[in-house]
């Protein structure tokens, strides 16, 4: 248990956060990451720990998005179940309207960027080396640094249309 | 369900699983082969042929710049995706108390209110300092009643002011690992000495800020004089945090009283010269017009605070003159107020117009405003008569000009 133990110290919060970002949706995201260590709980010890993690929680997520909408509707259900039953679990007050709009901007951004270019960018932002990214999506380690320029200019790109959008529509003040 | 194991290559993909750098037809670095070299993926060799073509082709070191742009630009996008901060997303049950049966369908997860978030556990002290307010206003303690929420109010700003900090810490972390400089993109990110002891200041300030607090609101309570008791708000900290930190860290008390002259409303140079110290003498100024103003300040003897490797090797020293938005607030930062350049785009160089002692450069990826200096030549930095700051961004290029730095560097 020694194993799971670190495991789970250095790789949940990681985990997390990458699955976070990337579904948009906390509870799902702590749910898959459970099922993460779980799995790795069934298979240590891992040969390298890190890319596998992210490499199963990356196909976890991919396999949620072929789901069928009843099951995601299912999902959505429990969620809620869950959410009235625990009324004392709320979420945190946003800071500002500007960082709500920032978030927005952000995630309507990183959705358009193709799924590949996706995550490997959110894997990369979790720190993951190029042999880590093209472990975990099945990716020949040359094409990881083109990968991710694409995705870095693109996003950064879509991202500068939107807020050029919003300032020439008059929108909130960014200063 | 599939995610046992790293999902299937196929054969041909690992053929090539040594990192070799593309060229484009005509004789220039590959762009994907860019920014595996600022990520610092390529070996040794590798890295110096990039090394040596960069420093010679004009074109591949703007493609260098512009890269550093953009993954500056897109790790900000992806924080932004955080709504919370990074300490405070999970409080995830370990996996050996919820190993299913086998053949189960994993339970979801529900998370321990009470450990949700710092920031819950704030309002919930906030909560309870009002109620407590409104009880012993209702028993005719009305002096006690303003004391006891000045109090209250005081331990906010005190646990919101660390979880933000903590934050802040996290992010810039995460900012200073991609940071990389774009000749030598290998060179060892130093540990940012300034970052921990601005952090460990800023926690100091809204402890003491906090304990000033409390002391002021039991002098209240005992007294029936209308003293003006501190109010301690997560806004209102900033200057009196400030004003703490510098009666217990001279070194950066310039830093503060910076900030707090920002924060009230005085502009950029507006707070140079201004300490009561004779020895008082501004690092650099810089305006940056009516809208944006940053300010750095220190006294000379502090230099070997904010170049605390000075007298080590005199051949490079960063320095993080760390900056926050103004909005976020966090005790104990130096001020950046709304930097002009503030976008995905965005790159800072600091030069010196005359003898080549100071260069330098800094991301601006969002409001925050880190600078590092770097000193080529062993030579003693006794004047910066004029030092020109350009800021490039996506659509625009500001150039100012810093007056009146003056530091003292002892050589080795």
């Amino acid at each position: 248990m020694d194993d799971i133990d670190r495991l789970f110290r250095e790789y949940h919060l990681p985990i997390v956060r990458y699955l976070w970002r990337r579904l948009g949706d906390r509870d799902l995201a702590e749910e898959f990451a459970q099922e993460t260590f779980v799995r790795a709980l069934r298979h240590l010890p891992l040969a390298n720990e890190r890319a596998w993690l992210f490499a199963v929680a990356t196909n976890l997520v991919r396999d949620e998005a072929r789901r069928t909408s009843r099951q995601r509707h299912h999902l959505s259900l429990l969620r809620d179940e869950l959410t009235a039953t625990a009324a004392e679990v709320q979420e945190p007050e946003p800071t500002s309207l500007e960082r709500m709009q920032e978030q927005a901007f952000a995630r309507r951004a990183v959705e358009t960027l193709a799924e590949k270019d996706r995550m490997a960018l959110l894997l990369r932002e979790e720190g993951l080396d190029y042999h880590e990214i093209a472990s975990a999506l099945g990716l020949s380690v040359g094409s990881v640094g083109t990968t991710l320029s694409r995705a870095r200019r693109r996003l950064v790109e879509i991202h500068e249309t939107m807020v050029r959008a919003r300032d020439a529509r008059g929108g909130a003040d960014v200063a | 369900m599939r995610g046992e194991a790293p999902m299937s290559h196929n054969e041909n993909d690992h053929v090539d699983d040594v990192l070799r750098v593309q060229w484009t037809p005509d004789g220039h670095v590959g762009e994907g082969s860019l920014h595996t070299w600022l990520d610092d993926a390529f070996d040794a060799h590798e890295a110096a042929r990039i090394m040596a073509h960069v420093v010679e082709c004009a074109m591949c070191t703007a493609a260098v710049a512009e890269a550093r742009g953009l993954m500056a630009g897109s790790s900000r996008i992806v924080r932004a995706l955080d709504d919370l901060p990074a300490q405070v997303i999970t409080t995830g049950t370990h996996p050996s108390r919820v190993m299913p049966r086998e053949g189960a369908a994993p339970r979801l997860h529900t998370v321990v209110w009470w450990k949700r978030s710092v920031w819950q556990a704030a309002a919930m002290v906030l909560i309870a300092g009002g109620a407590t307010a409104v009880w012993v206003r209702g028993t005719n303690g009305r002096v006690l009643a303003t004391a006891t929420a000045d109090r209250v109010i005081s331990d906010q700003a005190q646990v919101a002011g660390e979880a933000e900090t903590i934050n802040e810490e996290t992010q810039r972390a995460r900012v200073s690992e991609r940071r990389v400089d774009a000749v030598t993109p290998r060179v060892a990110e130093r540990a940012p000495a300034g970052t921990a002891a601005t952090t460990t200041a800023a926690t100091t300030a809204a402890t003491t800020t906090a304990d000033a607090a409390e002391k002021a609101a039991s002098k209240a309570s005992v007294s029936p004089a209308p003293t003006p008791t501190p109010r301690a708000t997560v806004a209102g900290a900033v200057p009196a945090a400030a004003a703490s930190v510098a009666s217990a860290e001279p070194a950066t008390e310039a830093l503060k009283r910076s900030m707090s002259d920002a924060l009230a409303g005085r502009g950029a140079g507006s707070s140079a010269g201004t300490g009561a110290d004779a020895n008082a003498a501004p690092i650099m100024t810089a305006r940056m017009g009516a809208r944006s103003a940053y300010t750095a300040e220190a006294r000379a003897s502090d230099c070997m605070a904010l170049f605390p490797d000075a007298g080590a090797t005199n051949q490079q020293l960063p320095t993080q003159l760390r900056g926050t938005p103004i909005g976020t607030r966090a005790p104990g930062m130096l001020l950046v107020h709304d930097w002009p350049t503030r976008g995905a785009e965005t790159s800072l160089i600091l030069k010196q117009k005359g003898p080549d002692v100071l260069q330098g450069s800094a991301d601006s990826p969002d409001e925050e405003l880190t600078l590092r200096l770097q000193f080529p030549s062993r030579s003693a930095i006794t004047g910066l008569p004029q030092v020109t700051i350009t800021t490039r961004s996506a659509n625009r290029t500001v150039t100012v000009t810093v007056q009146s730095a003056v530091c003292k560097y002892p050589m080795p």
